[in-house]
């Protein structure tokens, strides 16, 4: 009886049924892709919606209620249905196993509930919008929230708190599966940075999203049955709520950003030829993000009321959590330096990265100062900021990756030039929506509102074309990579040349069980030499 | 070998238990500690920001603290502690029993834990209802009378108790369900001896309920 | 003396697979005797007129309790050091959590530069 080749895990059972109830990690993180793109275009919706408002100054797309409700949904689901699970749940959930040379994760059957409790979730936000949403804002700050808000609250604060016990499943499979699973001869300072970073934001995603979901269970509790705790009128302390959301939300952004500065690790050193820079000052700036990070969250709460003396110190400390995404900028751009240079797509999107997130890290230094803050607190100023960051680098990273390893993911090749466009298109449109704001704020014009004084309509408008702009930069990708499933040129194992397991020893896409054979690691991750010349067609 | 075989393979006769993307019961029994550890670690963090609201407010309150402290059932709650630590104790039996593959002894240990956990609960709810009928639930439209302590700390604290000892009742049942899904198991022989491993994870889940038991005592019944 | 260390080393990387190296019955039911003293100690502090130190003292007793636990029932005490820094870092991420609030708490009413 002649051998079956192996199946690749795409074919391997079409029903509904083998996806549903997959525990294949290559097939979760599908699941987890498709479900991140919807909730992408929800969140982008009510963007639209906000920059069709704020093209001119009164008000005249939307009421003053349903534009607070826009911006809570845009917050709420880009922060916790976007942004967070974005590059863990769909990269990392394929790509762990696969670097580390095992078959799965740790804990596969845990990996699928992972995403059905995702998906629960979303199930009461998307119910909480349909019933006429929230208008708190993504930050739902007492005692507005816990007292006097006439919107689905508890809702909301419910889908999130189920969406955080996804955070987490997949954080502890991902710790456990790095710790345990390991190919022989696959060293911690051998493994890909991709996998350092993912392992730094499973760490924040442990300690910090548990502290989010008692602050909503308390939030809800008090909204539901009125037991005071952040209520002012029993003595309650509403600054109680923003230390702990904050403790949490604040973690929670370098839990959006390390997995996006993880794939620029894997990027650069590829389409430079050349190995990373100071691989060990990567691995271990990852950790120290990680830990700082929990140590600034007052910086969101100068103005709040807080200690002027708490205040201070979280001041300084913000300015040492800068210090170890600075050095990541420095290598990645040092690992340039004599290297081959190769300006593909994921290339484009990676140097993109680089310099619009240095804009946003460094305007996050603006805001850390005490006297700067005051002026600038919530204005478009850290609407700015922290788009660069999110959007500029995190998304930038995240359209990086997926072009980077969709060979890998799909066995197919997406068009070279409209790939190289669209990124042009994406960072043009993105500087156009959000430099504007930064202006903005420095001149004044405060964050959520709907209306404004006509003075700031000129850079509105350009923020708004810019948008426009962006979404066209957002929706080529999606047009083509959904083309390039069916008519797509076949990728080879590694069209790009790459270093690591899952180029080198996996098949694209790979089969079911990963590899063929066990696999084994005995040279340094990077080992590209820049006076070999590659050929990309 | 496809992937489509239904019936178990040799390498999963000879090692019953053993997933198959793991290499050995060591490596599997590794994972599922560290595992269960990160989690532990997730729910010390959840209620960690509630006792954080409990200390922000006893320091702000001490007197209205101790007081409203002074009003608890403190026999009720001692009872109720070395009802936990005592499950504690035969957890602990039956996780060394299963290690030592004596499955049978395993789950005639499970069983007293179950039970403790039950009469847990059964002290606990008697004991609510009795803040009940003392009127010291601050639930909006019913009564709250803090008998001269004063009245916005007094619905504080009974706030933080009824949210902790809630959300820990929450748990404890959760770890009932287990237990009692554990002694299913194992009488059913589900549980091969060569991995004792979901008695061992199950058990450290609830030494984790003990433990926050064991602080949630003091801070509401001996602080006055 | 370095076969000692390295024998150290291995030993820590295989501890916790043996389960004849883990406490036994003997242990166990000692542990709970522990307990149960701790309770008794601690009820009988409550009774005593401490003043303001004995709410610190009662949780003093209930870290002890819950050091008996971890490395008994919990069996820290036979697992390797890997398992000692994941249970030691969620207590930290809890000091920091507590110790940074409470900054702001204990501040909040300070005047150290008078206008």
């Amino acid at each position: 009886m002649t051998h079956a080749a192996p199946k690749n895990y795409l074919q391997d059972g079409h029903s509904l049924r083998s996806w549903l109830l997959t525990t294949d990690h290559k097939r979760i993180a599908i699941l987890y892709l498709l479900t991140i793109i919807f909730f992408f275009m929800i969140g982008g919706a009510s963007a639209a919606i906000i920059r069709l408002e704020l093209m001119s100054p009164g008000a005249d797309v939307v009421s003053s209620d349903t534009y607070n409700r826009l911006f809570t949904v845009h917050g709420v689901i880009m922060v916790w249905f976007f942004l967070i699970p974005s590059i863990p749940v769909t990269l990392g959930n394929f790509l762990t196993p696969l670097m580390i040379g095992a078959e799965d994760l740790a804990f596969p059957r845990l990996n699928l509930f992972s995403w059905y409790l995702f998906v629960a979730g979303g199930v009461f936000t998307l119910a909480a919008v349909i019933i006429g949403g929230v208008d708190t804002g993504w930050t739902f700050y007492t005692p507005y929230s816990s007292t006097y808000a006439n919107s689905a609250v508890i809702t909301v604060a419910a889908g999130v708190f189920i969406t955080g016990f996804s955070t987490i499943a997949t954080s502890i499979n991902f710790i456990v599966t790095i710790h345990t699973m390991r190919a022989r001869g696959l060293t911690w300072l051998r493994l890909p940075l991709f996998l350092w970073s993912l392992y730094a934001t499973s760490i924040i995603m442990i300690l910090a999203t548990p502290v989010l979901a008692i602050t909503l269970l308390l939030l809800a509790i008090e909204r539901g049955l009125s037991i005071g705790i952040f209520d002012p009128a029993l003595g309650g302390d509403p600054i109680l709520f923003q230390h702990l959301f904050w403790f949490y939300s604040h973690p929670a952004v370098y839990i959006m950003i390390l997995p996006g500065m993880g794939v620029i690790s894997e990027v650069i050193p590829c389409f430079s030829r050349r190995t990373i820079f100071g691989y060990k000052a990567v691995a271990y700036s990852s950790m120290a993000i990680a830990i700082l990070g929990f140590l600034v969250w007052g910086h969101h709460m100068f103005v709040a009321g807080q200690s002027p003396y708490a205040s201070l110190m979280f001041s300084f400390l913000s300015y040492t959590v800068a210090i170890p995404s600075g050095i990541k900028i420095f290598n990645w751009t040092l690992t340039m330096f004599k290297g081959r240079i190769y300006l593909t797509t994921p290339m484009i999107y990676a140097l993109g990265f680089l310099g619009l997130f240095a804009i946003g890290g460094l305007t996050g230094l603006f805001v850390a100062a005490l006297a700067v803050d005051i002026h600038v607190h919530d204005t478009y100023f850290v609407v700015a900021h922290f788009h660069y960051i999110m959007v500029g680098g995190m998304v930038t990273a995240l359209m990086a990756g997926l072009h980077f390893w969709w060979p890998k993911i799909t066995g197919k090749l997406y068009p070279k030039v409209l790939g190289q466009v669209s990124a042009w298109i994406m960072f043009l449109g993105f500087n156009l929506t959000f430099f504007p704001q930064f202006l903005l704020g420095y001149l004044g014009m405060p964050r959520r509102y709907h209306t404004y004084p006509d003075e700031f309509q000129v850079l509105n408008v350009m923020s708004t074309l810019g948008s426009s702009i962006l979404a066209v930069g957002y929706l080529l990708p999606f047009l083509y990579l959904t083309w390039s499933l069916r008519w797509g040129k076949d990728a080879s194992k590694n069209p790009w040349h790459a270093t690591g397991l899952e180029w080198e020893a996996a098949d694209s896409p790979p089969i079911k069980h990963n590899f063929k054979a066990p696999t084994h690691v005995s040279q340094t991750p990077y080992h590209y030499d820049p006076r070999h010349k590659v050929d990309y067609d | 070998m496809t992937d489509t075989q239904s019936a178990p393979s040799e390498i999963e006769l000879k090692n019953p238990g053993l997933a198959s993307h793991f290499e050995s019961y060591r490596q599997q029994h590794r994972a599922a500690t560290l595992g269960m550890w990160l989690f532990l670690g997730s729910e010390l963090m959840l209620f960690g920001g509630m006792f954080l609201g409990y200390t922000v407010y006893r320091v702000a309150y001490p007197n209205a603290f101790a007081q409203m402290s002074a009003r608890m059932h403190l026999w009720l709650g001692t009872i109720n502690t070395a009802i936990l630590l005592s499950s504690s104790a035969t957890m602990a039996l039956a996780v060394h029993f299963a290690r030592a593959r004596d499955m049978k002894r395993a789950r005639n240990l499970l069983i007293p834990t179950a039970l403790f956990g039950a009469a847990f609960l059964c002290v606990k709810l008697y004991e609510w209802s009795l803040e009940y009928q003392e009127k010291l639930v601050p639930i909006i439209g019913w009564d709250f009378d803090p008998a001269g302590v004063e009245a916005g700390p007094a619905k504080l604290f009974m706030s933080f108790y009824f949210a902790m000892t809630g959300l820990h009742t929450v748990h404890l049942t959760i770890g009932v369900g287990l237990l009692i899904t554990l002694i299913i198991l194992l009488t059913r022989r589900k549980i091969p001896p060569e991995n004792p491993d979901k008695v061992e994870i199950i058990g450290l889940y609830w030494h984790l309920v003990d433990l926050i038991w064991i602080f949630a005592y003091p801070i509401y019944y001996l602080a006055s | 003396m370095t076969e000692k260390i390295k024998d150290l080393v291995d030993h820590a990387k295989t501890a916790g697979e043996d389960p004849a190296e883990e406490g036994g019955v003997t242990e166990i039911l000692l542990v709970w005797a522990g307990l149960m003293g701790l309770l008794i100690l601690t009820l009988a502090l409550h009774f005593l007129p401490l003043g303001p130190a004995s709410l610190p003292i009662a949780l003093a007793v209930a870290a002890a309790k819950m050091g008996l636990v971890l490395a008994f029932y919990m069996h820290l005490k036979y697992r390797p050091p890997l398992v000692w820094l994941f249970a030691a870092a969620a207590f930290v991420w809890l000091s920091i959590l507590f110790g940074i609030s409470l900054s702001d708490y204990l501040t909040r009413h300070w005047i150290l530069i008078s206008p």
